[in-house]
């Protein structure tokens, strides 16, 4: 009988299953996965000769107990099974087990490791690519997708369904050590079940934007801040970001602070006057050659001080003003100095470090309140030129010794992604040292570049890998006490009047889960409320709580210490 | 908790390289469990928690098999393995089973008269199981013919493991009076009340010698209490009190101690009481004068000053005032018409001493107080003697069978007094009124036998196995906690706190999100206390939110 070449394909692998019947019907459990699948004895049968059998033996080994149609339509339906990423397929368990590194579920979607960065426009996007393809020198990753399969050396994807128990179920079966979160989303929705799903399991959130988008990325961070365990983490590239949410948050330990990298192969010094001669060519501009260059590095928008610099460039209109950009945005309506050039549309990844190295400064004039660290000037000063930056935001603690740092106004609060200002006549000033101290200028480039080799994207990778070991170990030796506190009405004669009092027991005696006598302590109803919320939520939120009842800061570190030390003194 | 046994959905285990699975057929869900969950998944159908520890503790450590406990209910509240648990329903067919705690074994004594009687009356009804203390425990008990008595250990601490074994549909504890007992003290009413689901009683007795540490002690209680609880009150007058305090109404039920309606009633012959009277107090003073009784309450003090009072400005009359434990120092220099009896002992030694002492009185004035036994007051009624009672709050319970004067102020006022005399010695020259008083005193006295007590408390039992199903069937677990984080207002750079309701992150207040997560696991009184400190002492706001949010929470 000559077999109609069915879509399933044998040999292959198959995960691994377990069946059973129930009554009259049939039952596949799909362990890799998670799944229950109602099938038949069929199915079962060619699952079982799948791996050592071409689909043509397995037609003919099964025919003589089941008509051909029934084992086409088994084929078929396997097949449908198999596109859902069930049943079948390689799941890199085997690889897995081989390997003896930190296994990280990335919560971002598989494109973040797949895109391709040539083209990438946004700062954050590029760094979350870069940590990404660092860390998985040094842990296995794991994204989730449709299918269950191996895409390159150390990355993987699982499938499974949405909810929350097949997520939990995964990261079991997965080993899962610790899950990152490349980038906080700015939907809430999305962000509470991950923390309380984690079922124990550190979660790190990488804080790429301290501000902006009007005030709704601190909101994102702060939910996950209230939602995050004693054992979860936020990273952020500058200390700065840490100390503005230290302004309204108590445990400002839960930011740690992890630089961002460069690719300092790829952002390297070359030799400028050979660049210069080469853009001049490209662009056709003579000038390039002669003349001195400030360079604009970036999105070319009012928040990023696109303004700011074109005002710079009418200052100083002996110098040529480089705009190295996606995209002019609004400003390629307006008329622009003469002195200013725009290169045209962004080059190539690969290309960039040429048109970086035809600069004899870079000024970064940002004041978004999205700015964190400042990629585009450490790729500048990795090709060894000096940057002259405001100190909004982390940028000082980036540039240090190794650039011009000019005072900008901060804004206490933003207004749209705003969060401040800086005078063009101050950046001015300081460019216009630089251009005609040349010695000076040349120092600081060789400063620049060496300041920028202390950022490595392999250094970020280590010490987020280490941060996991640490809170991995945090989570193993915390314990969370249980309880049980009360609040009765208490009635004070000489007042006439009721009040509350609270108890709480099982102090010393917890593993009954039953209330036991005399172990009841009377205590402050703040202290009472606080051990009752920490039953169901976590320190963060309950701090929140207090602080609205209490309002003063110190009082509520000090309920939070006095109940964290009980629950600490008293754990098993 | 997690009660078991259970009813589980429809699952199939299996194990697969020391892997422990479960499949949860009715929720297409796959789960993996360790060692301990699988075995107590074997058990937990049909065995009750006391029976799956019992069983597999060779096995496992007892905390390993309550993180099991707690693991299933965990998978519980997400819907998975376990349906909602059903409490055994108690057999229509069965008797009610009723377990009680007390320090002491009842006897028919009258010391613990009351709670034997009322005990001895429930047997005939129910399944009367009495808990003692292991030191108080006899083997001789095991053949009480009247109840089933089971030790405890002395250390209470493992005290409440026996509710743990109990199949019982009802407990009752009884308040005492003074708190050295057994029974709940007051920082233990939690775990008394938190430990199954089994609706319990507690008993409280007015008489108490410390009204704010009895009023702090029934609030507890009442703050605990769960819908199908119950506090009984043995006098209708200790509700205005507590409704006083609470600013509300407060659902005591009030069942009087029963009355050994055999001991206590009228005699024929009045002088065997005055003749008892005489025989303790020797006292000829009994003969020639109408003697009145007064039962003021427990304090030492006031018993003194107003039995001084009175028998100074009515040296007409006798005065026999009940002063349980005054200290002989007062009964140094007393008016003649003036005895206090304060040897309550004499009562255990002798049942019908009390009898023959309230017959030999002619009128009795009883303050309606927290602090004054009701028990005596039923039983000067059973023997009937007439009765002035004094109260600040209506008693319609009494209406007919008692004369009432208003004391709004406290019996230590003496125009109050003057009042209260002036009264009693109208009543005392209208024998009609007397009469009457005398005879519905004694119907009234009827209504509180012992059949009768005991009956009430029957009818509550069951009412509240009834109510505890009706709870149970319709409560949910809102798996669902709200997330409390900051909100960040740019127009201040600064935050504030509030509640975001999962999943659909819709802002609340906080104090709302609070009350809604507190309902789930204390009760609305315990809620509403703690929201009127939230609130600074505006209580009303608190029961407004409550109010909002009742019917809200299943």
């Amino acid at each position: 009988m000559t077999l109609k070449q069915p879509l399933f394909q044998c040999p292959k692998p198959i995960h691994r299953l377990h069946h059973f019947t129930r009554e009259d019907r049939f039952f596949i459990v799909d362990l890799d996965i998670g799944q229950i699948l109602e099938t038949d004895n069929l199915i079962w049968e060619i699952l079982q000769l799948c791996p050592e059998s071409t689909q043509d033996k397995i037609l003919e080994t099964l025919s003589e107990r089941y008509e051909s149609t029934l084992i086409y339509q088994a084929f078929e339906q396997l097949r449908s099974f198999e596109e859902m990423g069930l049943l079948v397929g390689n799941t890199g368990r085997e690889i897995l087990k081989k390997k003896n590194r930190l296994r990280i579920f990335v919560a971002g979607p598989i494109e973040t490791w797949t895109s391709d960065k040539t083209y990438v426009r946004s700062g954050y996007r590029l760094a979350s690519k870069e940590i990404l393809s660092a860390l998985s020198k040094y842990a296995d990753l794991f994204f989730h997708a449709s299918k269950s399969e191996v895409v390159s050396d150390g990355v993987y994807t699982i499938s499974g369904g949405t909810s929350r128990h097949n997520f939990l179920f995964q990261l079991q079966q997965n080993q899962i050590d610790g899950i990152f979160m490349p980038m906080i989303p700015l939907d809430m929705v999305e962000q509470m079940p991950l923390h309380l799903f984690s079922s124990g399991v550190p979660v790190i959130s990488r804080l790429g934007s301290p501000r902006g988008h009007g005030g709704s990325m601190i909101d994102s961070i702060l939910w996950t801040y209230a939602a995050m365990n004693e054992h979860d983490a936020f990273i952020t590239p500058t200390r700065s970001i840490k100390d503005f949410y230290a302004q309204h948050v108590l445990d400002a330990d839960c930011f740690r602070v992890i630089p961002n990298g460069v690719d300092s192969d790829l952002f390297s010094s070359m030799d400028k006057a050979q660049a210069r001669s080469q853009v001049a060519e490209m662009l056709n501009r003579p000038k390039i050659r002669d003349k001195k260059i400030v360079g604009f590095f970036g999105r070319f928008q009012p928040e990023k001080g696109a303004g700011i610099f074109i005002k710079i460039a009418k200052m100083l209109p002996d110098v040529l003003f480089f705009v190295v950009a996606p995209t002019l945005h609004a400003y390629q309506l307006q008329k622009l100095p003469q002195n200013l050039i725009y290169i045209g549309e962004q080059p190539p990844r690969e290309m960039l470090p040429l048109y970086l190295n035809t600069f004899d400064v870079h000024c970064f004039p940002s004041i978004v309140g999205e700015e964190a660290f400042g990629n585009a000037v450490l790729e500048a000063m990795a090709c060894g030129v000096p940057p002259v930056v405001t100190n909004f935001a982390g940028l000082p603690e980036v540039v240090s010794e190794a650039g011009r740092v000019v005072v900008c106004q901060t804004f206490g609060q933003d207004i749209g992604s705003f969060a401040g200002y800086v005078e063009p006549e101050m950046l001015s000033k300081a460019i216009q040292e630089l251009l005609n101290d040349d010695a000076c200028r040349i120092e600081l480039g060789k400063r620049a570049r060496e300041r920028a080799l202390e950022f490595k994207w392999d250094t970020t990778a280590k010490k987020l890998v280490m941060l996991y070991e640490n809170l991995k170990r945090k989570k193993q030796f915390a314990s969370r006490t249980r309880f049980k506190t009360s609040f009765v009405p208490s009635y004070d004669s000489l007042d006439n009047r009721l009040q509350c009092q609270s108890i709480l027991t099982n102090v010393t005696e917890q593993q009954n889960q039953q209330p036991l006598m005399h172990t009841s302590y009377y205590q402050d109803w703040k202290a009472a409320l606080a051990l009752t919320l920490l039953e169901r939520h976590t320190v963060h939120e309950v701090e929140t709580v207090l602080m609205h009842i209490v309002k003063d800061k110190y009082s509520v570190a000090d309920i939070l210490n006095r109940v964290n030390g009980f629950a600490q003194a008293t754990s098993l | 908790m997690i009660d078991f046994p259970v009813t589980l959905h429809e699952i199939e285990k299996f194990q697969i390289d020391n892997r422990n699975y479960v499949v949860d057929l009715d929720r297409n869900e796959l789960v993996c469990v360790d060692l301990v969950v699988w075995n107590v998944l074997e058990l937990c159908r049909s065995s009750s928690r006391e029976e799956i520890i019992r069983q597999l503790k060779e096995q496992h450590t007892e905390a390993e098999i309550f993180e099991a406990f707690e693991c299933i209910r965990q998978f519980a509240e997400l819907g998975l393995l376990v349906s909602n648990t059903v409490r055994r329903v108690p057999d229509e067919n069965r008797k009610l089973r009723l377990l009680t705690f007390l320090s002491q074994i009842p006897t028919a004594q009258p010391e613990n008269g009351s709670n034997y009687l009322l005990l001895e009356s429930l047997s005939r009804h129910m399944e009367v199981t009495v808990g003692l203390p292991k030191d108080q425990w006899s083997e001789s008990y095991r053949d009480d013919k009247v109840f089933h008595f089971m030790p405890i250990e002395t250390d209470l601490k493992r005290a409440r493991t026996y509710y743990i074994n109990a199949t019982y549909d009802v407990t009752m504890a009884f308040a005492p009076v003074d708190f050295g007992l057994l029974s709940v003290e007051m920082n233990e009413v939690i775990p008394f009340f938190s430990w199954n689901n089994v609706p319990t009683i507690v008993r409280v007795h007015s008489g108490v010698k410390n009204e704010e540490a009895f009023i702090n002690f029934v609030l507890a209680v009442y703050g605990a209490k769960r819908p199908f609880d119950a506090i009984v009150v043995d006098a209708p007058w200790l509700i205005p009190r507590f409704q006083e305090i609470l600013s509300s109404e407060v659902d005591f039920c009030v069942i009087p101690d029963p009355v050994d309606l055999e001991r206590f009633q009228p005699y024929e012959d009045k002088m065997i009481g005055k003749r008892c009277i005489n025989a303790i107090f020797d006292t000829q003073e009994v003969f020639q004068k109408l003697v009145v009784g007064i039962i003021a309450g427990e304090v030492s003090e006031v018993n003194y000053r107003v039995g001084k009072f009175v028998a100074e400005l009515c040296p007409e009359l006798f005065f026999l005032v009940f002063a349980a434990g005054l200290p002989d120092l007062y009964l140094n220099n007393l008016p003649n018409n003036l005895v206090f009896f304060t040897e309550t002992e004499q009562f255990g030694t002798d049942p019908h001493l009390l009898p023959m002492l309230l017959n030999g009185i002619d009128i009795c004035f009883f303050h309606a107080t927290l602090q004054s036994s009701s028990s005596l007051l039923f039983q000067s009624l059973a023997c009937g003697m007439p009765t002035l009672i004094g109260t600040a709050n209506a008693i319609p319970e009494f209406e007919n069978a008692c004369a009432f004067i208003d004391l709004k102020k406290g019996i230590t006022d003496r125009e109050h007094l003057k009042r209260v005399l002036e009264d009693l010695k109208q009543l005392l020259v209208d024998s009609r009124e007397m009469e009457r008083l005398s005879t519905e005193g004694r119907k009234l006295a009827e209504n509180f036998s012992a059949d009768v007590v005991s009956l009430q408390f029957v009818n509550l039992m069951h009412s509240l196995t009834q109510r505890q199903l009706e709870t149970q069937s319709k409560s949910t677990h809102n798996s669902r906690r709200s997330l409390f984080c900051y909100n960040y207002d740019s127009n201040y750079g600064s935050v504030r706190s509030q509640a975001l309701q999962h999943p659909h992150a819709s802002s609340e207040s906080i104090e709302v999100a609070l009350a809604k997560e507190f309902l789930e696991s204390h009760t609305r009184l315990q809620t509403e206390m703690l929201l009127t400190e939230i609130y600074n002492g505006d209580r009303e706001k608190a029961c407004h939110i409550l109010e909002k949010l009742s019917g809200l929470i299943l």
